[in-house]
């Protein structure tokens, strides 16, 4: 992160559309040259919100300040930022030159400089010899990159984009994840990024908003955003996660016993955040922190007895599925294919009495 | 294994059907022909019939059917004819612009600014057309007469002392009448084609610099410019051979080519002529239609 760390400040902002609150009294600051993710699925906010700093929508409350100065008074095509659409929204009348260049009018630059920038925009988009192509010539993925180079060409400090990658194929989104990320850190621009696909958001971002029902629910960096969730939800959403709900049984000074019922009592790393012993706790665990072991584990380790109900395998890893009494839902696990040659070679079957164990940094613990 | 024994007689029936199926042409031209026969029969025909008729003579009230070019020639000579035609095609080019001018705003308002039952809204739009032509024609006579509504207005106001006389039997009625009367049909294709723009396309206008005069300039106006074309088409080619309007509003001064061609199959009687006159009106509006379209795909292609 470069420049200064809250160079876009959203302070309590809010919209309505009439009795729908679409984004609700959010804060939030964002760092100069930062890729900042607005992540959640829809209707969660983020696509309104992504247009109030556009201009596009007025808040119904609050204020977003742009390098200091408010953008409530100032009118879109006034505004330090711009936009890649979610459908790209190419001029259809005007070839791809025309579409890159269309932003410059308004600087009132000489024709030369024009068509310097354009020229440069087509280098950096990798759309050298395009530029008299109209938009219905252009395949989606050239389409993403005149829009991205016909907002990038105005030189904005910020730039939004809108699910700009959600209409490319596996592979091409992949490919154009890299160069944003690689574009973004050659221009130090502040990108903000909307999506509702969280391997997007992680692989992109230097830090993260997950966002459910017009709030913010955690901002962090991809790494804490998986590794320590501040919530269920945000943990369900991020990635695949495994719940236990259970009873603060004893507090230790770097950690917390939980007695989680007929599952057993674990070891939790971790301060207890103001509980008390008998409190409600709940713990979440990734399923590639637990380990399955057909033997019993060591006494005094975090394990849990289940039977082994389900199993996919995915060429680098498998999952398992283990059904616990207590638990009303499956615990998965992600493994390297630890049972697999046991599976087959017919020596473990569906049902079978299997282990689970983690270790105590494993878990996390979650507000409810 | 042994084949199944092959049919080696189709019927007729499931032999149309397989032509049917494998010729798009076929059933291109089976959809087409309702439409074709009655082109065929109501529109080539007479068409035929007209452009014959306009090689021959009239005699009283015989008829030569000698080929000759005297009609054309009478048509190029005489004054009045150019005059007429040229007047004719000066009111409609006029009404057509007048026309596209009243109507952009409201399609424009309807298709922007109209979120629900905008289906209502054209319908009110085309509510003038729910009522016969010559009525509306004759409203317009009751609105700009002498005593009419405008003119007794203005006197009742003291803003005039004497009524203003051009308002009616003026080619000024006349592109009165004619825009009003046509409203619908130039309201509808620039409707349906702002209707058709992306509006983030107009968003990413704002985005890119643009205030909402340059960027109607540049996004609106050229992708509603083939709705445009066809309104201001809609409206020249109909009503240069307009006759009705010019002989109820026009006056003296605001008679069209087409009254002409109407007294030549009526009063004087010398169908051949009409016939020339009627041949000619249509190269003309024909030549200058083309040229437009020629013109204004030019001109989109330079702004684009």
């Amino acid at each position: 992160m470069s420049g200064n760390d809250s160079f876009i400040s959203i302070e309590a902002l809010s919209k309505n559309f009439g009795s729908i609150k679409a984004v609700d009294r959010i804060d939030m600051t964002i760092g100069g040259g930062e890729f900042f993710s607005l992540l959640g699925p829809s209707g969660c906010g983020k696509t309104t919100l992504l247009r109030m700093l556009a201009g596009f929508e007025t808040p119904t409350a609050g204020e977003i300040y742009i390098d200091n100065a408010p953008m409530s008074e100032v009118a879109p095509h006034h505004r330090p930022t711009n936009m890649v659409f979610q459908n790209y929204a190419i001029f259809p009348h005007l070839n791809v030159r025309r579409n890159i260049a269309y932003g410059l009018r308004a600087l009132k630059l000489s024709r030369a400089e024009i068509d310097l920038r354009v020229e440069e925009m087509l280098e950096i988009v990798k759309l050298p010899g395009f530029s008299e192509r109209l938009s219905n010539e252009l395949s989606g993925g050239q389409r993403q990159r005149v829009a991205l180079a016909r907002a990038l060409i105005r030189r904005p400090k910020v730039l939004l984009l809108d699910e700009p990658l959600g209409a490319l194929d596996k592979k091409l989104r992949e490919e154009m994840q890299l160069e944003l990320r690689s574009l973004q850190q050659s221009l130090s621009i502040t990108f903000i990024f909307v999506t509702h696909d969280q391997e997007e958001a992680m692989t992109l971002s230097d830090r993260v908003a997950v966002m459910s029902a017009g709030k913010v629910l955690q901002t962090d960096t991809p790494e804490q955003l998986y590794e320590a969730p501040r919530s269920r939800e945000v943990g369900a959403f991020i990635g695949t996660m495994n719940f236990l709900r259970g009873r603060v049984a004893a507090l230790e000074p770097e950690a917390v016993m939980v007695e989680a019922g007929a599952a057993g009592t674990f070891r939790v790393a971790g301060a207890g955040q103001g509980r008390a012993v008998g409190d409600p706790i709940l713990i979440g665990i990734r399923p590639e922190k637990l380990s399955v072991s057909v033997e019993r584990p060591a006494e005094g380790a975090n394990a849990i007895q289940g039977r082994f109900s389900a199993m996919s395998y995915l060429g680098d890893r498998s999952h398992y599925f283990v059904e616990v009494d207590g638990l009303d839902q499956r615990i998965s696990v992600a493994s390297q294919n630890d049972l697999q040659h046991l599976v087959a070679a017919g020596q473990l079957d569906y049902g079978a009495k299997i282990w689970l164990t983690w270790a105590p940094a494993g878990a996390v613990i979650l507000a409810d | 294994m042994t084949a199944p024994p092959v049919k080696l007689h189709k019927s007729w029936n499931s032999r149309l059907r397989a032509l049917f199926i494998r010729s798009e042409a076929v059933r291109g031209y089976t959809l087409l022909s309702p439409t074709l026969i009655v082109m065929a029969f109501a529109m080539c025909a007479p068409f035929a019939i007209l452009v014959t008729m306009s090689f021959w003579t009239q005699h009283a009230f015989e008829i030569d059917t000698a080929f000759t070019l005297r009609n054309y020639q009478a048509a190029i000579d005489g004054p009045i004819y150019k005059a007429l035609l040229i007047r004719s095609l000066w009111i409609s080019g006029t009404c057509a612009i007048v026309t596209v001018l009243v109507s952009y705003p409201m399609a424009y308002y309807v298709a922007f600014h109209v979120h629900r039952r905008k289906l209502v809204w054209i319908i009110l739009m085309t509510l003038p057309f729910w009522t016969s032509y010559l009525l509306r024609v004759f409203s317009w006579k009751v609105i700009l007469g002498y005593n009419g509504a405008i003119n007794s207005g203005l006197k009742s106001l003291g803003l005039i002392e004497q009524p203003l006389e051009f308002l009616l039997y003026s080619p000024t009625a006349v592109v009165i009448t004619l825009a009003h009367a046509w409203a619908a049909f130039a309201i509808l294709p620039i409707y349906v084609s702002l209707e058709k723009i992306d509006r983030s396309l107009l968003e990413a206008a704002a985005d890119l610099g643009d205030g909402p005069v340059v960027s109607f300039l540049r996004v609106t106006l050229p992708l509603s410019l083939p709705g445009v074309i066809a309104a201001s088409l809609l409206i020249f080619i109909p009503t240069v051979g307009d006759y009705i309007t010019p002989t109820l509003v026009g006056g003296p001064d605001g008679i069209m080519i087409a009254n002409m061609i109407q007294v030549q199959f009526g009063r004087v009687n010398d169908w051949p002529m009409g016939a020339a006159l009627a041949v000619c009106m249509m190269v003309v509006v024909a030549l200058i239609s083309l040229i437009y379209i020629w013109v204004t795909r030019k001109m989109t292609e330079r702004i684009a």
